[in-house]
């Protein structure tokens, strides 16, 4: 064999190397808005799986993640996972719930209330100048305010991502975009 | 040699792009979460898997972003899919089509097999700012309408809304106070505009308040708020906008409204250049609440007041916003008993669930502080006779009082 050959088939096996070495990297990397992400405690034998799949299911909300904890509880059949992720512009965090089992990971429940207080504040404006809450909220203090997911907004309105700003007894469900409230709850369980 | 330098070099460039290629369609952009589709999983309907099912593109005029829409075949044949650009009713503005491209035009996924689109939105430079969505429909499968309707309700569909802004010349802090006043006492707040353009901007501050709820007459009208403000902020410097309350004595109830900041800067939305103003009104008393008991014989005296519980979340206030706090005294048969704080507790309330919006179920089973609740306990040595205990309750509407008499 020449050796001009022997050199490209080394040379091509150092690239297809250097090649796969980024993309294996990229595979189970975080994304660049997570800044810096913790897992203690005994990690899954698939962790590496578990990691690619939540970075596809959690986002924030236009902010970026300061820290992400993840911890996981091993069942017979399946792992319970929760993620915290917190950021610089809130005081509190993103919480989601997971369960992953075959190779899937499912989204059973989720705490977002990490939202920059500018989002957090329009949201509460625009729930105020809704007649019906504005009248019901009187002496209610500050409300919380939480990001509902398009696969529950999709329920109420239509599936995209929407903010929930609640007082004591009544909720009104904003559109961010629109700038709308699209359905008020109150404690009795009536909504429009 | 030269030859072999050329050939090797494209290959490894090939080989290195390839694989990088791969990594970054794992490494999405902002991915938005996604639920399985319930409804294309059932019924009669082709059964594919879109991923994800919507997208949220925020550009600048002139900008475009990528996004990979992964569609998998859960059926057992191949499957013809065609990407259609459909515009949505849901939104004031509807998206230029021609702003939004999907590659590749068709595809034939196997059967089990998934197939990767690129959709891009490029938005031109002369775009208007707002919001605009589209849909896009990968079949023309349609959900069945008992009554017609502007456009169809495709199965298959990523949604993807666009929202054009441009970064505003002007940042606003606060945009919503929010504070309880006490009648018969005038407060300050502040807003800071500052101006990170290069020209100097326009203002010209107005309370709008509109009071669409006629029916519900605020606290106070709008006379009882003072707006002083210069005209402009000059490119590069902050300038304030002092708000002047002044709460007449007798004034009930609550306050809300808005200042309108009149910016004449067009990056800035209607929304965006307000402040919303939210006051309740309370009277902090001057008298003490007193209840008089008697004691049949010497004992130990235990009481405890308990503030109203308040919300825990600390955002949007004023500076004026204090705990709950107690001036407590008792006077018996000798005089002022020697009272003093044993203890002090802070009691919170959790919930895991309840009555809540439905659209909050999904945290339902995550610990959420609702309340939180301050108690102070005083105890003392009492003697037989007459007492009088007297509360002078500070940063609290309401508060509970329980007097234990013996250990």
């Amino acid at each position: 064999m020449k050796q001009e050959t022997i050199i490209t088939i080394i040379l091509l096996i150092l690239g297809l190397g250097i090649g796969l070495a980024f993309d294996a990297e990229n595979s189970t990397a975080r994304p660049g808005w997570v800044h810096n992400l913790q897992w203690p405690g005994e990690q899954p034998d698939n962790v590496a799986k578990i990691e690619e799949l939540l970075f596809l299911e959690i986002a924030p909300y236009k902010t970026e993640y300061e820290m992400v904890n993840i911890s996981s509880n091993s069942d017979i059949n399946n792992i319970h996972i929760r993620v915290m992720a917190t950021t610089i512009d809130s005081d509190n965090p993103d919480i989601y719930d997971f369960v992953y089992e075959n190779d899937e990971l499912l989204l059973t429940g989720y705490l977002l209330e990490a939202i920059p207080v500018r989002y957090r504040n329009e949201a509460i404006t625009i729930a105020l100048n809704d007649r019906d809450v504005a009248s019901s909220v009187r002496n209610s203090g500050d409300p919380s305010v939480k990001r509902i997911l398009p696969g529950t907004s999709q329920k109420f309105y239509v599936s995209k991502t929407l903010l929930s700003v609640t007082w004591k007894g009544i909720s009104a469900l904003i559109d961010p975009e629109e700038k709308k409230v699209v359905q008020v709850w109150k404690e009795s369980g009536t909504a429009n | 040699m030269n030859k072999f330098r050329c050939v090797y070099i494209c290959v490894l460039a090939l080989a290195m792009l390839t694989s990088l290629a791969a990594s970054s369609e794992v490494a999405m952009e902002n991915p938005i979460p996604v639920d399985v589709p319930d409804q294309v999983l059932a019924s009669n309907f082709t059964k594919l898997e879109i991923i994800p099912q919507y997208g949220n593109f925020m550009l600048q005029p002139g900008e475009s972003k990528e996004m990979t829409v992964t569609i998998k075949n859960r059926e057992n044949k191949t499957v013809s899919v065609k990407p259609n650009i459909v515009t949505t009713s849901y939104y004031q503005y509807s998206v230029d089509p021609e702003w939004i491209s999907v590659k590749p035009g068709s595809a034939e996924i196997p059967a089990g097999g998934s197939q990767k689109f690129t959709v891009k939105v490029s938005v031109p430079a002369d775009a208007a700012l707002g919001n605009s969505g589209a849909q896009i429909a990968f079949t023309n499968e349609t959900l069945p309408m008992p009554y017609p309707i502007p456009v169809p309700s495709y199965v298959h569909v990523f949604q993807l809304s666009v929202d054009v802004w441009t970064k505003p010349k002007i940042q606003i802090a606060p945009q919503y106070i929010y504070d309880s006043l006490q009648a018969g006492k005038e407060y300050d707040y502040e807003i800071n505009l500052k101006n990170i353009g290069n020209e100097s901007i326009n203002i010209d501050p107005k309370l709008s308040n509109d009071n669409p709820y006629g029916q519900f007459p605020w606290a106070f009208t709008d006379d009882a708020i003072t707006i002083s403000a210069p005209s402009k902020v000059p490119a590069g410097a902050t300038e304030i906008v002092k708000v002047h309350v002044n709460v007449p004595e007798d004034s009930k109830g609550s306050y809300n409204g808005g200042i309108n900041l009149n910016i004449d800067d067009p990056s800035i939305r209607e929304y965006e250049g307000r402040v919303q103003l939210s006051f309740n009104v309370w009277r902090q008393p001057t008298e003490a609440f007193a209840k008089n008991f008697s004691m049949k014989k010497a004992a130990p005296l235990t009481i405890e007041i308990s503030s109203g519980y308040s919300n825990p979340y600390p955002y949007g206030r004023g500076t004026n916003k204090k705990l709950p706090s107690f001036e407590t005294e008792l006077v018996g048969p000798s005089g002022n008993a020697n009272l003093k704080v044993t203890k002090t507790v802070i009691k919170g309330g959790v919930s895991m669930g309840g009555d809540m919006p439905p659209w909050e179920l999904d945290s339902k089973g995550i610990y959420q502080e609702s309340s939180v609740q301050f108690i102070e306990t005083y105890k003392t040595n009492g003697s037989k006779g007459e007492w009088k205990l007297k509360v002078l309750p500070n940063n609290t509407e309401r508060f509970d009082y329980s007097i234990t008499i013996g250990e």
